[in-house]
């Protein structure tokens, strides 16, 4: 009760504070004005202004207010300042003279009227400089942002052999840019949203118009607008709060540091979301074989490309499988196993004190550990970290017969084919164990049951409304062909069903056809 | 819905997770073949059990062998008592060699094969066999292993291999003796096995076909005779085919077969069945008189048609011999009449064993020689 009064109180007391600022009006007065300023900006010691007096009329004073971390100065100076000192024209007073100085006056692009200090604080915190002019009931504020950021480089994650080098950065409209220069069509459509009631992040929807499910397109901006967050840093943010299935580990929403790999899942109906400050973009709809998907396959030869996807395909599998499978075999069917190779088995588990599903946790445990310390450690101890790892998993472990050999075999599989999927290391990380404990409980038939319940899970699951795993009940080829193998441009005829309104991507046959 | 499909899966689960009983590897005794004795005296079973010593085997010396004996007044009661002297449980599932006693063979197989049928863990596609020794336990005991530590898997390659390249082998599983004792109109042969000396150590060698009546072992078939056996019920699987032409062993010729089908009739005239037997071969040519001489066509006619008569000879005195002498339905000609004319088979059924001694075998051969295996 008590803590709820308290919350109360403070609620109140933020609302006011808001209310007071929507109220509060521009005044005729500089030094009313800066008053204002200086009690919203108190102990805010980068917010800096300049007055300046026209010298041709001494009577046309003007005060420009601004953040200086974030403004151009080169541009503040050429293009506010400069002009407003040395103009002959008579700016005068009253509603008029916003107006002559937006028009006449300044060499800026992008200059906008406010009459309250909301829009001021707004804008001075986002790199703006406010003008106030003397005499006026208006401000204007002039985009002057220059933030320093990360050159274009090639995001590490998703790196390619052959394709574009580009990736995002940390800046919105580079972002954008690197999206409208590959798309040069009015079709093009971008969106702009504020999310963040205190950190106001710009966040962008682009689509290309024609193409998109009106549907999903719908249905995503009820989400971003229902949302209510003091702020957002990453796409993270947003992609939990707006997935469908909450509690999945399974990746939903698709995530990509490349403009190419975007454009290309526009050129398919699908919608992105771009946010300020991260790099990273968020595409939806997300089909499940897209985890399978890289943008190079696109941009090699499609046998090669083919053949890749499907390994990737069998690394998820065995990843997910391979150390239940060999619990349940070692431990219940021994049938299975040819008989040298059971022979084998029983001389190296003779040795080895604990059962295999015991030791099949202890290997993958220390697997999991020392590969999130891998990631942890900054990368000159890496090195000594993979020794270390090397030893204790390989040799050590087998010499001291705390596990058998086939198990350093089996962690190496699980281990090496978890790597070629990252796009699922989630999932893999909690249904793994889940599948370990299933078959050291109840053998093969753990094994299925687990692996029914995987499957039954997936197929409940929904991106933006699409069937995610939609590939499971396709048989045509044109439905296929882009998702267990990569077909040849001059055969991808159609896009994706469920994520386009525009089905038809080549009217014409190869060679005119 | 939603209940529909987790009780399908669970069900499906059920049916194809196998059993889920825990066996820790490290917690049982692989058992790779059983030899199986009948001690008349004590009327007990004695059985050797060829285990994998899997203490003393290690990746530098290899895998070793051990016996276990034991005994008991039934089969299982034998393997139960053998759990007296180990501390793990015993495990049959790659247990592939089975081999019994001339004695226990000679006393009828109904018992024995019965009690393996319902052994859950012994496989029905297990290799059935017969000692020509007198106790089954020395071919485990007395024997070494040729290519590998264990002899069963030896006896198991002879089985699987041996029979297609050697032609003197019948590979039999147990569920085709218990399907033929089932049925009562076919009856069991088994590779008999025997000891034999290499470099000093004594070795297992398949020996020829053991013929049962029924149930009981009436006769052994020598290698020889059981390679027209195996041509005679389509089960020749390759080898070599003698041809002596004039009793000079330097004239014999050698032919390879490549493939054999035969194909068994029936006529049934004035209530008497009479059979043919029509075999096809394609060999080549693997050894000839005529060093270095081309081999004309027409002598290559003549080749053919002489080894086509030899088969059919070979195979009617083998057919007469099984018939009249040992009165053993080898061949399976009373199925051959079930299957093609059920009711006649009932009349006959009763008295088949005498109709099968008299009854009239056709044999036709034909041998197509492809290749003479000389390049010109």
């Amino acid at each position: 009760m008590k803590e709820e009064k308290k919350q109360q109180k403070i609620d109140k007391k933020v609302d006011e504070f808001n209310r007071k600022l929507d109220q509060l009006k521009v005044s005729p007065s500089i030094e009313e004005n800066l008053e204002i300023i200086d009690d919203l900006f108190k102990d805010n010691q980068i917010i800096k202004y300049r007055r300046i007096v026209n010298e041709n009329d001494s009577s046309m004073e003007f005060v420009i207010v601004f953040c200086e971390a974030l403004v151009d100065h080169i541009l503040i100076n050429d293009s506010l300042i400069k002009p407003l000192i040395l103009t002959h024209i008579k700016v005068g007073k009253g509603d008029d003279c916003v107006k002559t100085v937006m028009e006449r006056i300044l060499h800026a692009g992008e200059i906008e009227k406010a009459d309250n200090f909301r829009k001021i604080v707004d804008a001075v915190c986002y790199g703006d400089s406010v003008i106030f002019i003397s005499g006026c009931q208006e401000a204007l504020y002039v985009d002057t942002k220059k933030f320093s950021s990360r050159t274009t480089e090639e995001p590490p994650a998703e790196m390619v052999l052959s394709g574009p080098r580009e990736g995002f950065n940390e800046n919105i409209m580079n972002n954008m840019a690197q999206l409208q220069k590959r798309i040069r069509s009015n079709d093009f459509k971008c969106r702009i949203m504020t999310i963040g009631e205190r950190t106001k992040t710009i966040c962008m929807v682009c689509y290309i118009n024609s193409l998109v499910n009106k549907n999903v397109l719908d249905r995503l901006f009820k989400r971003l607008e229902s949302i209510q967050m003091d702020g957002i840093l990453d796409p993270n943010y947003l992609i939990e709060m707006i997935k469908d299935n909450s509690f999945t580990p399974f990746r939903v929403l698709g995530i990509t540091e490349r403009p190419d790999s975007v454009v290309g899942k526009l050129l398919e109906g699908r919608i992105a979301l771009l946010i300020d400050g991260s790099p990273v973009a968020v595409t939806m709809p997300y089909l499940f074989m897209e985890n399978f998907q890289s943008p190079e396959d696109y941009y090699v030869n499609y046998y090669y490309a083919s053949i890749s996807r499907l390994l990737r395909l069998t690394g998820f599998i065995l990843t997910l499988f391979a150390p239940a499978l060999y619990i349940s075999i070692v431990a219940f069917h021994h049938e299975l196993l040819p008989v040298p190779l059971l022979i084998h088995f029983a001389i190296e588990r003779s040795s080895v004190p604990f059962p295999a599903a015991v030791e099949a946790f202890l290997m993958i445990g220390i697997y999991e550990l020392i590969r999130e310390t891998g990631i942890r450690v900054p990368s000159n101890i890496g090195q000594a970290l993979s020794i270390v790892g090397a030893l204790v998993i390989g040799q050590a472990a087998v010499d001291a017969k705390l596990i058998a050999a086939p198990m350093v075999i089996v962690v190496a599989i699980t281990a090496l084919t978890g790597l070629l999927v990252p796009k699922l290391s989630g999932a893999i990380l909690v249904f793994r164990p889940l599948m370990m404990l299933l078959a050291s409980f109840l053998g093969l038939y753990g094994f299925l049951l687990g692996a029914s319940f995987i499957l039954a899970h997936l197929l409940t699951l929904r991106s933006m409304g699409v069937i995610h795993v939609s590939a499971i009940t396709k048989l045509k080829f044109q439905e296929v062909k882009d998702l267990y193998i990569r077909a040849p441009w001059w055969k991808m005829r159609t896009r994706p069903m469920e994520l386009t309104q525009n089905k038809v991507r080549m009217k014409v046959k190869r060679n005119g056809k | 819905m939603k209940r529909a499909i987790v009780v399908f899966v669970l069900i499906f689960c059920l049916a194809f997770g196998g059993c889920y009983s825990y066996k820790g590897l490290d917690k049982m005794i692989i058992v790779m073949g059983i030899a199986l004795d009948y001690d008349e005296q004590s009327q007990k079973y004695l059985a050797t059990l060829e285990i994998v010593d899997i203490p003393n085997s290690s990746e530098k010396e290899g895998i070793k062998n051990k016996m276990l004996e034991c005994e008991g007044v039934s089969i299982p009661d034998a393997f139960f008592n053998a759990t007296k002297k180990i501390r793990s449980i015993l495990y049959f599932g790659s247990c592939e060699v089975l081999i019994i006693c001339p004695g226990i063979a000679q006393k009828g197989l109904k018992t024995i094969i019965d009690t393996f049928v319902r052994t859950q863990e012994l496989r029905e596609t297990a290799f059935i066999m017969v000692s020509q020794e007198e106790k089954a336990g020395d071919l485990f005991k007395k024997a070494k292993g040729m290519t590998s530590a264990i002899i069963s898997m030896d006896i198991q390659q002879i089985m699987e291999q041996g029979s297609m390249l050697s032609g003197t082998i019948k590979k039999v599983k147990m569920y085709q003796v218990y399907n033929d004792l089932l049925s009562q109109k076919k009856c069991p042969s088994i590779p008999a096995l025997h000891l034999t000396g290499n470099d000093q150590e004594k070795v297992v060698e398949a020996n020829g076909t053991a013929v049962f009546r029924i149930d009981k072992l009436k006769h052994y078939l020598t290698p020889e005779e059981t390679i027209f056996l195996l041509l005679a019920i389509n089960e020749y699987g390759g080898g070599s085919l003698m041809l002596d032409k004039d009793g000079d062993p330097a004239n014999d010729f050698c032919i390879l077969v490549r493939k054999a089908i035969s194909d068994t009739s029936l006529k049934i005239e004035e209530d008497k069945p009479s059979f043919g037997i029509d075999i096809k071969l394609r060999a080549v040519l693997d050894e000839s008189e005529l060093f270095n001489e081309k081999l004309k066509y027409e002598e290559l006619k003549q080749l053919e048609e002489d080894y086509a008569r030899m088969i059919e000879e070979k195979v009617k005195n083998l057919l007469d011999k099984v018939q009249k002498e040992y009165n053993c339905d080898i061949v399976g000609f009373g199925e051959k009449v079930y299957r093609e004319n059920p009711k006649f088979w009932e009349k006959i059924k009763d008295k088949w064993f005498e109709i099968y001694a008299d009854v009239k075998v056709d044999v036709k051969a034909s041998v197509k020689i492809t290749n003479i295996n000389i390049m010109r």
